[in-house]
């Protein structure tokens, strides 16, 4: 069906240039005729079809004399001589193109966008990688367009008169729709244009060398809406972002040390030349020292962090060796035991085996004997509460007794009775001599 | 070879001339450089003049040709002669007045001028009528507005075009977290993000940073190693501006990275593009960002939105009222049936 429909809307284009060639009437007849022996006829939806392809015949039309399928004309004009094998593809490569009516139009204005960026970016001379990305796009409305090549050739000398016209009004167009992007700017683009160009001009002449300004090609992956890069960093994720610029400046550098070799320009400074910096030596030092200063904190945190795992470690292993230590000081306790009661057994009835036993037991330093009584002692003396705690309590009394106090300063403590050299001498001579 | 000694004789006679108004010492180097130009295929002199005459004049002073009184000695050669005037408003705060610093030892082709306090005329007079006094070509100035936002002016004096940027973000060299450093003079490799070849408004701008931010070949204070790259990036509708020192790679580790790496010196700012003027500090509007918002306005947003809290807590309570005395269940017949 759909064949049927293109073919009926190119015989009303031929009706109504009335300068299509025989070749491709006869084709186009030929297509038909293919094309009713295929399909089944519905002829209602064939009318309202057949309105919509006014429409839309219309709309290329229109788009065509707006010159945006200027590009395709000289591709076109390339086809031409091999039409012939082309025509099969065109009809298969159209029927793509023309399955859904809104997707159809959608494409085409996407397409025309697309379409003005190319003509205005093959006047500006810029990056060729955009441009040949989307002629691939619109490979199925190129071979589409060879059709209309006869058509195109006669409205190609309209074009090339309001060319100029067309192509400033594309590029208003196209700023727009570029700013679309970028929010609403405020351009009087013909004017800015020209006094770039008028800048440009000055510096026409220049070699790179005496410019030196690279262009890498890198993109930058922060979030826009249409671009198709995967990575869309935030522009306020501030490492990731300084990551980015970190990567476009270093592939410029790369272009830029490129470029200098080819000018002739030494680029690495060699470790023996010695100039004024920017920064001066005291600054750096500052510097300097900030980094290590850091560098130390890093340090001092890593090392808390690693000292207490150790502590910790360390103080598990230590639980493990007492324990340990306690398990074999048990089991060789009881080993002692058991050759006790072996031994006292072996030895026969006249001993008295209780003696042995004390006597063992005091060599085993009676574990059993309770508390350590060295602890309780110590504890007793300077430990805190029991019957005696209270005693060792400030009370006003305790507290206001200046027995202690002597003004003399002769600091042998509270309750010492050492005199000083001089009388300690002086009685021992007395009692020497006495 | 007859052809080629023919060359050489005209070229030199077009050469000497020139040669010889100029001092007597460079009057050899010039021959000479004729002689490694003519041993060069035609197609290419143009290119190569800049190349073959750098590599022996990068300690030379710089010749040039323009109808401007010269501050350097010329040598008959041309060359990119710019000087850039940089001063700033009264009222300036610190950080500015550091960030203006910092732009000075960057740019060794400028000249400083005092605290301009704008006359009756305006700033812009009054910076042109400067500009044309000091011989400069090119203009840098910082406006300081309320003590808090900073406004950078740059443009080329005469005919040229002029921008106005609202700056921000500004981290200066002193800022001991940019740890790299560079030689006072050397020329930067200017790195512009791809969106400088796209858009309008960049296309312009680029020329201008070419123009400001780039150390002219062959200027007196410049030095002859690259060493740093200035880079510009275009992103969320402004221009960050990142200095960068080149490391270069270790020659032990070359098969490992061929690259070497880069350390930020700073400064770093980012621009924001308020307008584009036709004349210098201005004439006909060549392009106006009205994704600007005037940081005043800005301010002024902010205060409102603080005083609207009690405003839309009545109208809540409001509401809540009204919703209330409308939201009645209607009578239901058959609520008296049972009982």
């Amino acid at each position: 069906m759909a064949k049927k429909n293109k073919t009926s809307k190119a015989a009303k284009k031929a009706e109504k240039k009335g300068q299509r060639k025989e070749k491709e009437v006869k084709k186009t007849s030929s297509v038909l005729e293919e094309v009713e022996a295929m399909s089944s006829s519905d002829e209602e939806p064939l009318e309202q079809n057949n309105k919509n392809w006014n429409a839309k015949a219309k709309a290329l039309k229109e788009m065509i004399e707006s010159g945006s399928y200027d590009k395709l004309v000289a591709k076109g004009k390339a086809e031409k001589d091999s039409k012939d094998d082309n025509d099969d593809d065109d009809d298969e490569s159209i029927e793509e193109v023309v399955l859904d009516d809104e997707e159809d139009n959608q494409k085409n204005k996407g397409n025309n966008k697309r379409k003005r960026k190319n003509t205005k970016e093959a006047e500006t001379k810029d990056s060729d990688g955009q441009e040949h990305s989307e002629e691939s796009e619109q490979s199925d409305e190129e071979e589409m367009e060879d059709e209309e090549d006869p058509e195109e050739q006669q409205q190609k000398s309209k074009r090339d008169q309001t060319e100029e016209e067309e192509i400033e009004s594309e590029n208003s167009e196209e700023e727009e729709d570029n700013d679309d992007e970028h929010g609403v700017f405020d351009t009087n683009s013909k004017a800015l244009s020209a006094k770039t160009a008028q800048l440009q001009a000055e510096k026409g002449t220049f070699p790179w060398a005496e410019r030196f300004d690279v262009v890498p090609s890198e993109p930058l992956p922060f979030g826009k809406a249409d671009e198709d890069t995967g990575n869309k960093i935030d522009i306020h994720d501030d490492l990731n972002r300084e990551v980015a610029f970190y990567d476009v400046a270093l592939e410029a550098v790369q272009l830029a040390r490129t470029k200098c070799k080819q000018a002739g320009i030494p680029f690495a400074r060699p470790d023996d030349f010695f100039a004024e910096m920017v920064k001066t030596d005291d600054h750096m030092a500052r510097v300097k020292d900030r980094l290590i200063f850091e560098n130390k904190k890093i340090e001092a945190v890593a090392q808390r962090k690693s000292n207490k795992e150790q502590k910790l470690r360390s103080k598990e292993a230590h639980s493990n060796k007492i324990a340990e230590k306690a398990r074999r000081k048990k089991d060789n306790m009881n080993f002692v035991d058991d050759w006790a009661k072996g031994a006292a057994s072996n030895r026969g009835g006249k001993y008295n085996d209780q003696d042995d036993q004390v006597y063992l037991r005091k060599m085993q330093g009676r574990d059993n004997n309770g508390p350590n009584k060295k602890r309780m002692a110590a504890n007793k003396k300077y430990g805190f509460g029991g019957k005696r705690g209270r005693f060792k309590q400030n009370d006003p009394k305790s507290m206001n007794d200046m027995s202690g106090f002597n003004p003399k300063g002769n600091f042998g403590g509270m309750g010492s009775k050492r005199h000083g050299k001089r009388a300690r001498d002086a009685t021992r001579k007395r009692q020497k001599t006495s | 070879m007859m052809g080629k000694n023919k060359k050489k004789d005209k070229q030199v006679k077009s050469k000497r001339p020139k040669a010889e108004t100029e001092e007597t010492e460079e009057e050899d180097v010039p021959s000479q450089e004729e002689a490694m130009k003519n041993e060069e295929p035609e197609e290419e002199e143009q290119a190569d003049e800049g190349a073959v005459s750098s590599e022996e004049e990068e300690e030379e002073e710089e010749p040039e040709s323009p109808p401007v009184v010269p501050s350097f000695i010329s040598d008959g050669k041309y060359r990119n002669k710019q000087r850039c005037l940089i001063s700033c408003s009264r009222g300036i705060t610190a950080r500015f007045r550091h960030l203006l610093e910092d732009l000075r030892t960057c740019i060794p082709h400028h000249k400083k001028e005092a605290k301009l306090d704008p006359g009756p005329d305006g700033i812009g007079r009054a910076m042109t009528d400067i500009a044309a006094m000091r011989e400069c070509n090119s203009v840098l100035f910082l406006e300081c507005r309320k003590r808090q936002d900073a406004y950078l002016w740059m443009g080329k004096t005469g005919t040229g075009p002029s921008v106005k940027f609202h700056v921000s973000n500004i981290h200066t060299m002193d800022e001991l977290k940019l740890t790299g450093n560079c030689m006072r003079g050397s020329r930067p490799v200017l790195s512009f993000d791809e969106s400088f070849t796209r858009l309008g408004h960049l296309k312009l701008l680029r020329e201008l940073f070419v123009d400001i931010f780039g150390t002219p070949r062959g200027h007196p204070k410049a030095k002859p190693f690259v060493d740093r790259v200035m880079a510009f990036y275009y992103a969320d509708k402004k221009i960050w501006v990142r200095n960068y020192q080149i490391t270069e790679p270790d020659p032990q580790q070359l098969k490992q990275d061929d690259k070497g790496s880069l350390v930020e010196i700073g400064p770093r700012f980012v621009l924001n593009p308020v307008c584009i003027f036709h004349g210098s500090f201005g004439g006909q509007s060549l392009f106006r960002n009205s994704a600007f918002v005037s940081p005043n306005n800005s301010r002024a947003e902010m205060r409102k939105l603080k005083g609207q809290s009690y405003v839309a807590r009545k109208e809540a309570q409001k509401k809540h009222k009204q919703r209330q005395e409308e939201m009645v269940l209607p009578e239901d017949p058959l609520d008296s049936v049972f009982r």
